[in-house]
């Protein structure tokens, strides 16, 4: 197959990392276009890219946050092109087994875009504050600020629903 | 459940579809063929331009004797002649037989008959303006032949020789028997004119001040002798010159 993985850099096969990080890349770019089919054409975009910088790599820790970063970058070039072109941004949320599913998924991406990646990268993905300011390249300060009001504006949408937790 | 872990179940639900990552790894490996197939394409790029630089190398190797071997000025000779050829190769620089352009407007031409004694005060003005030093000393019908005595001259040829004083003053004697032509005072014999060479050929003579001055003397059979000064003066032009004079 491709790639024979670098056992001494322990850095992951190719097909280790579609299969272990395609989601995560999928609904980043999910809550940042909140469009279904707009994230996958992002997914397919940063893979490719991984693709043709995958000799670049160095290690897992290395591709998730490149991944992250590359994902982040894809997002706000496609949106940019979208907006550039007056192409409409339509609300594709995907539809969820669950209603409440819906309802907290829906929370969230009615937030600003940059209150919703603080949220999904913090609740969903489990990084840091640290590590969401250095992918995001700003001060631990600002990530804070903007995870404090992102928590607060959800505590309006969800009401009594909203858990802090 | 928490709102967290809410979030994380909503999540879960997107899901990218198998179809999807075997696209991709399709994809992947397309572009590890196409990787491949570059950079063969490289490396044969890489080994043509080295094939070229390489052949580059040598033939400037090979063309580098050719190059050195090729024939550099070399100075005139002191006090010893050259024939006209080889002057030409090697003095190119300073070759009035080369000159194309010839102004005729500067050509002077003085004649003085074979029995005539020349004073220096008694030669034409810019005869006398054009030498670098005035003649210390003209003789006439000394053995029968004329003694020019000049000094300053850095260049002259006799007869298709080519001579180059060798520096500080010298002279330049023309006639007096059979030390016709000296430098260096006489005490340095450069080219003796017999006798029987002037009285049988003509003598033709150049004398070069520098690069853009040239004074031409010519001795005939009957010892005249015809003066011309200019610059960029050719041989053609000074025969065409004598014989213009002689007519």
């Amino acid at each position: 197959m491709f790639l024979v993985s670098s056992v001494s850099n322990q850095k992951p096969l190719l097909e280790e990392i579609v299969e272990k990080y395609s989601d995560m890349v999928l609904r980043l770019a999910t809550i940042r276009t909140k469009n279904k089919h707009y994230a996958e054409d992002i997914y397919s975009d940063v893979f490719l890219r991984l693709i043709k910088n995958y000799d670049k790599l160095r290690d897992e820790n290395h591709v998730k946050a490149w991944l992250i970063r590359v994902t982040i970058n894809c997002t706000n070039t496609y949106m940019k092109k979208m907006s550039r072109d007056n192409l409409p941004l339509p609300d594709n949320i995907p539809s969820f087994s669950e209603p409440v599913f819906s309802e907290v998924y829906q929370a969230v991406a009615s937030l600003p875009d940059k209150y919703r990646t603080v949220i999904h990268m913090h609740f969903y993905d489990g990084l840091a504050v640290k590590e969401i300011s250095r992918l995001l390249a700003q001060t631990e300060s600002a990530t804070k600020m903007q995870l404090k009001r992102a928590k607060e504006k959800l505590k309006v949408i969800l009401g009594d629903d909203f858990n802090d937790k | 459940m928490t709102n967290n872990e809410l979030y994380r179940m909503a999540n879960s639900e997107i899901s990218v579809s198998e179809a999807m990552k075997t696209e991709i790894l399709r994809a992947a490996n397309s572009q590890y063929r196409n990787g491949r197939i570059l950079l063969r394409k490289k490396r044969l790029a890489a080994l043509m331009a080295a094939v070229l630089s390489l052949a580059l190398v040598c033939g400037i190797i090979w063309m580098m004797p050719q190059v050195t071997q090729l024939p550099l000025p070399k100075p005139s000779e002191s006090l010893s002649g050259t024939t006209l050829n080889e002057q030409n190769e090697n003095k190119v620089y300073f070759n009035p037989m080369q000159r194309d352009v010839f102004d005729q407007d500067k050509i002077k031409l003085f004649e003085v008959a074979g029995n005539e004694t020349l004073k220096f005060d008694s030669l034409p003005k810019d005869i006398q303006d054009f030498l670098p030093v005035p003649p210390q000393e003209y003789i006439s019908e000394t053995d029968g032949y004329h003694v020019l005595y000049s000094t300053g001259w850095r260049e002259f040829m006799i007869d298709g020789k080519f001579y180059h004083q060798k520096s500080g003053e010298s002279s330049l004697y023309i006639g007096g028997g059979k030390r016709a032509a000296e430098v260096d005072d006489g005490k340095n014999p450069l080219l003796t004119l017999k006798p029987s060479v002037i009285g049988e050929t003509q003598t033709s003579i150049y004398l070069m001040k520098d690069e853009e001055e040239l004074s031409a003397y010519r001795m005939t059979e009957a010892g005249a002798v015809y003066f011309i000064v200019g610059s960029h003066i050719s041989e053609r032009d000074f025969l065409s010159a004598v014989e213009q004079s002689m007519k």
